[in-house]
């Protein structure tokens, strides 16, 4: 057994550094920037990907490439496939019911008590977040942790089914163990900024922003953002604007939506 | 592209904005089929559905950008100069990758003039993703570039330099090097036989050492998914090793196990092109990615 897990280890180790080439001239059979900025957002078409796969496969500097542009790409543009969403609809619900259960049989029912004056009252909390014990054991920083807890914890639910057969390379591990900070104050960014993945300001004072699951929001005072109306909720990657009545939405799949009445009704072109 | 459609689409792209005329507009969708469908005629609903799916305003902008609008290009300065500033201390935390983005943005304004025309780099980007993404591959592509040249360009270590005193001493045992080669080989085999895509996974984790969510949004997967397919395919590597190192070499399992330790200690690099079958372009070609004349 020993011996298996050894040999794992070492061709870990030797597909590491055997699979890092030496470095060679590009070829015309090399990606341009342009297709790979297609790649990247998912406008190549099925037999153009084959063949950048293909060749990317293959060839360390595109591989590279890759790896810059990824290294690059702005944090709220993570795409978040359908089956993990559909999970945190069933958690939602779920955790919700949980935490009234455990409440109903944890607190005390104490009688009615006036608040004390708040001139003498005890310092104020240092977070306003209840921060799991387990977390601050682990001296994480507080809020991000706890702020991301059930998503993290979703993901790991959504993962662990496919994981349950198969055992994932060591470094799987060892990166999420190694991210998990920074993974957790991500996802408490996304959250902060409402999953918005594009802006756009045709004046001082008028800011489109566009998001996942279909969040279209305007500000005409440069500050004051209002929700509008989408007709789907898929995830939204771009905007343009003119002004505060006209902007052209681009969803994850390519299609577009504009509209002339400041986001009361979109039309595809 | 008829008349009624090079009309609808200069609307959608709103190019009005920037003054840019329909024919302009239409020889920018026109090269930019041309580059998606390679040399094919594709039919006329395919190209309709092809020409929506672009990214129409960026399009035009670009268009204008190339063309010298002077309100495009201030639009271009406020929205899409810091993007590329962010790209490129994404890319080199130092400020290395600044002196990129600098040159970049001198391209971008087309300083170089060919038969008496201004060339902007502008005339590359032809739609298929946003403006601001194709300016982050710009500048990762001229930033890859250009360490890959300095780095093949850098000084073989004078033999008694301290460079070349720190190599590795030679293998103690005579058949770790004959151990070391078998298994290179083999794993050469074994990654040259996979699918491309499991390729792709390995040489993005192992190699790039990218993570599994941002390989994943490469091949559209989730990284749990990502990480199931790099565990398979792991163990088939090892299993083509083995039965190669079995059946080719006629090792038993001690020198199988020899094999994997030794190539661990003798440092190389597999280069898949041995393997792999080489295309005509690959052998023929040797033009330089670097040079800003030929970005495409």
């Amino acid at each position: 057994m020993n011996a298996k897990r050894d040999r794992d280890q070492l061709l870990e180790e030797a597909l590491k550094h055997e699979l890092r080439v030496t470095a060679a001239p590009a070829t015309d059979a090399c990606l341009d920037a342009e297709t790979m900025a297609a790649w990247t957002e998912g406008g190549l078409d099925s037999g153009a990907m084959a063949m950048a796969e293909a060749h990317a496969s293959a060839c360390e500097r595109c591989q590279a490439l890759l790896a810059t542009v990824a290294r690059t790409a702005p944090v709220a543009a993570v795409a978040e496939p359908q089956t993990a969403r559909l999970w945190r609809w069933w958690l939602a619900p779920l955790a919700a019911s949980a935490t009234a259960v455990t409440l109903w049989m944890v607190v005390p029912q104490a009688p009615y008590v006036a608040p004390p004056n708040p001139a003498v009252s005890a310092p104020a909390a240092e977070s306003p977040v209840p921060v799991p014990p387990a977390a601050r054991q682990e001296g994480q920083p507080s809020a991000p942790a706890a702020a991301s807890a059930p998503v993290a914890q979703a993901d790991q639910f959504a993962a662990g089914k496919e994981r349950a057969n198969s055992t994932p390379p060591a470094r799987v591990e060892d990166e999420r163990r190694r991210d998990a900070p920074a993974a957790a104050v991500r996802e408490q960014k996304v959250e902060a900024s409402e999953l918005v993945t594009a802006r756009a300001t045709p004046s001082p004072n008028v800011v489109w922003r566009v998001g996942r699951a279909g969040l279209v929001q305007l500000a005409t005072d440069g500050r004051t953002f209002t929700r509008l109306p989408f007709p789907e909720a898929v995830d939204l990657t771009a905007v343009t604007a003119t002004d505060q009545s006209h902007a052209v939405v681009t969803a994850a799949d390519g299609r577009t939506f504009q509209t002339a009445d400041g986001g009361r009704t979109w039309q595809r072109p | 592209m008829d008349e009624a459609q090079a009309a609808r689409l200069h609307r959608e792209a709103q190019a009005q904005r920037w003054n840019v005329p329909q024919a302009a507009l239409a020889e920018a969708l026109d090269r930019s089929a041309a580059k998606a469908f390679a040399g094919r005629s594709p039919s006329p609903a395919e190209l309709d559905r092809y020409l929506g799916s672009l990214h129409l305003p960026d399009l035009a902008l670009a268009c204008a950008c190339a063309q010298g609008h002077e309100g495009a290009w201030d639009h271009f300065v406020v929205e899409f100069r810091p993007a590329l500033y962010r790209a490129a201390d994404a890319v080199d935390a130092s400020g290395g990758a600044r002196e990129v983005a600098d040159a970049l943005y001198a391209e971008l304004f087309g300083l170089k003039e060919r038969d008496g025309e201004r060339r902007s780099l502008f005339r590359y980007f032809h739609g298929r993703s946003s403006l601001s993404t194709w300016l982050r591959a710009l500048v990762a592509q001229r930033y890859v570039d250009r360490i890959r040249e300095v780095r093949r360009h850098d000084p073989i270590p004078e033999e008694t330099s301290p460079a070349a005193l720190v190599a590795p001493p030679a293998p103690a045992n005579p058949d770790q090097r004959r151990f070391a080669a078998a298994m290179r080989a083999a794993l050469g085999l074994a990654i040259a036989a996979l699918a491309p895509r499991d390729r792709l996974r390995l040489g993005c984790y192992y190699a790039q050492e990218m993570t599994l969510a941002q390989i994943g949004r490469l091949t559209s997967e989730h990284e749990a998914t990502v990480s199931r397919h790099l565990t398979r395919t792991r163990r088939e590597v090892r299993g083509a090793v083995e039965r190669q190192l079995r059946d080719q070499h006629h090792f038993g399992e001690p020198e199988i196990s020899e094999c994997f330790a030794a190539i661990s200690a003798d440092a190389g690099a597999i280069n898949l092109g041995d393997w792999l079958e080489p295309s005509d372009s690959r052998k023929n070609s040797s033009t330089d990615r670097s040079n800003p004349e030929d970005p495409s």
